[in-house]
């Protein structure tokens, strides 16, 4: 229960903490979410309650120099999850729903919506082949014949690092100039620098998921700390 | 199947609370744990008695919060049920405020073995009213007018069942004889209060026809068959176009007649036991309150045996069934040999207990001989 309490009432100061405000308000929220595992995928009575408390409580106040009020929140998503007992099937079920007021009694009420998931397999083919790839880098000139016709403008170094910087979130001490020589018609002559590119990529990732590694533990541990707190005060140790 | 792992102290400290002291015959069904590898389980289905059926509940707490409060799923088909929001008949903003503010949720205090009991109880409450809600919204005249007299009795339950294949009926259960029946048998061993319910269920018709005579049926508390069956009471029958308010007054009579009768029977049923005394000796095991059992140990040579003395509650209408239990023989599961029940004593409810007592004597002195040729074959050789 991190911004409700046990009869669903909000906690404003909560939501404000967890999602940055909105100008000058609250953030604007769609709905919320709730995950219990192996139990019946319908909202519990405090589900409803918090559903509502949300819908009621962000409103109130319309945001300046927007014409229309932002969306209410109205949407509750369930999650459940179960496995078998050899761990062999893991079932995770959802229901969502749409919070929908009822006019004579003045509360909402839950409605359950279809929900459309796009997932990987070959009903979702359609969704791949309308893809299309899109670069943050820069568009690489190719190498000019005559270096003088290019000049080294202001704009240009600017551009380039720009550019630099985000190659070297993917790969480390891989240059620009590097990368532009394996556009055009020399390329071919360069699959060890391709290879070097690749290699330098997969460094980068291999740091960045150590690092996830650690922190992940980190979280765990203290995770695994607080639950000993926890029971120790419940008296269950 | 891995067994479920034990409920936290807790949590079950407060079920234990729940099941002891409760008037309610609640029941856990079910308990298991939310994530695999824990501990401790934290959801179980809890029955709730409502209308002379149960209601399932799904308790769902958290084992690795065992602080928090919680929550609870109703059944599929309850799912205009939202105690945590105001009620529909124009419960005010400050009313419905001002209950959850009574209710145990707000101040949840995990450590407080009698915090489930609260909130369960509570809960019914609104589920009663829930329930009454659903049926005022009926459109049946009958109905209608059924629920503008009757509802002045305390205690009533209705619900509205609909089943996939069945149409619609509206069930009230109305709990008979505003008085203490424990009071009524002398040393009485219930610990729960019995009642007796009349259940009523009205079919609604969509069309206009002739209204159907609604189902009747009288249901008693378990322990209450020591001291009479709601089974044996043959129920006035429905007039058409009667109402309730008009059945009930005539019903409760005859119940209460029943009721001194069967209390008078005890007494009946004693004078025999002692009648059997002088005969058969002093009683092995005799069940003193409701004097429905009684156990003598009889000799005949070097046999001896038990004879086991069953009395109906409508003794001594009904003669008693006899069992005789040798103490020397046992079958092959090493369990005393045990004669089938005997109901062809000879009997007459008119004679004095002296004289059953006699008879029933004379009538052992002959089976006897017949019972042990059946233990020595029932022996394994």
């Amino acid at each position: 229960m991190s911004f409700y309490d046990p009869v669903g009432r909000i906690d404003p100061d909560a939501i404000r903490a967890a999602a940055p405000a909105a100008e000058g308000g609250l953030p604007i929220l769609l709905g919320w979410f709730c995950g219990r595992r192996r139990t019946s995928l319908r909202p519990s009575m405090r589900e409803v309650a918090v559903s509502n408390s949300l819908f009621k409580t962000l409103t109130v106040t319309p945001i300046a120099g927007l014409e229309s009020p932002p969306p209410r929140p109205c949407i509750f998503l369930l999650l459940s999850f179960s496995s078998t007992d050899n761990q062999a099937i893991h079932t995770h079920e959802y229901r969502s729903f749409h919070l929908r007021r009822n006019p004579i009694a003045g509360i909402g009420v839950l409605e359950p919506r279809s929900l459309h998931i796009v997932n990987i397999g070959p009903d979702f083919r359609g969704h791949y082949g309308s893809f299309s790839p899109e670069s943050a880098l820069p568009w690489m000139h190719l190498p000019a014949k005559d270096d003088l016709a290019q000049k080294e403008s202001l704009r240009n170094l600017q551009d380039r690092a720009a550019a630099q910087r985000l190659l070297a979130s993917s790969a480390e001490g891989f240059t620009v100039d590097q990368l532009a020589q394996l556009v055009g018609p020399g390329a071919a002559e360069y699959t060890s620098e391709l290879e070097n590119l690749y290699m330098k990529m997969i460094l980068k990732l291999e740091g960045l998921a150590r690092l996830v590694e650690k922190s992940s533990a980190a979280v765990l541990e203290q995770e695994n700390k607080n639950l000993k707190l926890r029971s120790r005060l419940a008296g269950l140790e | 199947m891995v067994p479920e792992p034990p409920l936290p102290p807790l949590i079950s400290t407060q079920i234990k609370h729940l099941l002891v002291h409760s008037h309610l015959p609640f029941r856990i069904e079910q308990i298991w744990s939310g994530c695999k590898n824990s501990r401790f389980s934290d959801r179980f289905t809890l029955l709730v008695p409502f209308c002379l059926d149960y209601v399932k509940w799904e308790v769902i707490y958290n084992a690795f919060f065992p602080f928090s409060a919680p929550d609870i799923v109703f059944s599929p088909e309850d799912e205009e049920f939202r105690p945590l929001l105001p009620a529909i008949d124009g419960e005010g903003e400050d009313e419905s405020q001002a209950r959850l503010m009574r209710s145990s949720l707000w101040n949840w205090n995990s450590k407080d073995p009698s915090m489930l009991f609260n909130l369960v109880h509570e809960l019914r409450g609104l589920y009663v009213q829930y329930q009454r809600k659903r049926v005022g919204q009926v459109d049946d005249t009958r109905l209608k007018f059924e629920m503008s007299t009757i509802f002045s009795r305390e205690g009533i339950e209705v619900c509205l069942m609909s089943g996939p294949d069945k149409s619609e009926e509206v069930k009230f259960v109305v709990p008979l004889l505003d008085l203490d029946l424990n009071k009524r048998v002398h040393a009485c061993p219930w610990k729960q209060e019995q009642k007796i319910f009349l259940q009523v269920v009205f079919p609604l018709s969509r069309r206009h026809s002739p209204t159907p005579a609604p189902h009747i049926k009288l249901v008693s508390s378990s322990q209450l068959k020591d001291l009479f069956s709601v089974e044996d009471i043959k129920l006035p029958s429905w007039v058409d176009g009667m109402c309730m308010a008009e059945y009930l007054p005539s019903l409760e009579d005859t119940l209460n007649l029943q009721i001194l009768k069967a209390v008078e029977y005890i007494g009946g049923r004693r004078r025999f036991i002692e009648a059997l005394a002088p005969k058969f000796g002093r009683p092995l095991e005799a069940d003193p309150i409701f004097c429905r059992t009684a156990t003598f140990l009889a000799v005949t040579g070097a046999f001896t045996f038990l004879v086991h003395f069953s009395l109906s509650t409508q003794f001594p209408k009904q003669q008693p069934t006899l069992i005789l239990q040798s103490s020397q023989h046992f079958n092959s599961q090493g369990a005393p040999v045990m004669s089938p029940p005997l109901h062809n004593c000879p009997w007459s409810p008119r004679w004095s207990p002296t004289e059953m007592a006699e008879r029933i004597f004379d009538f052992l002195v002959k089976e006897c001989i017949g019972f042990k040729m059946y233990c020595l074959d029932a022996v394994v050789p």
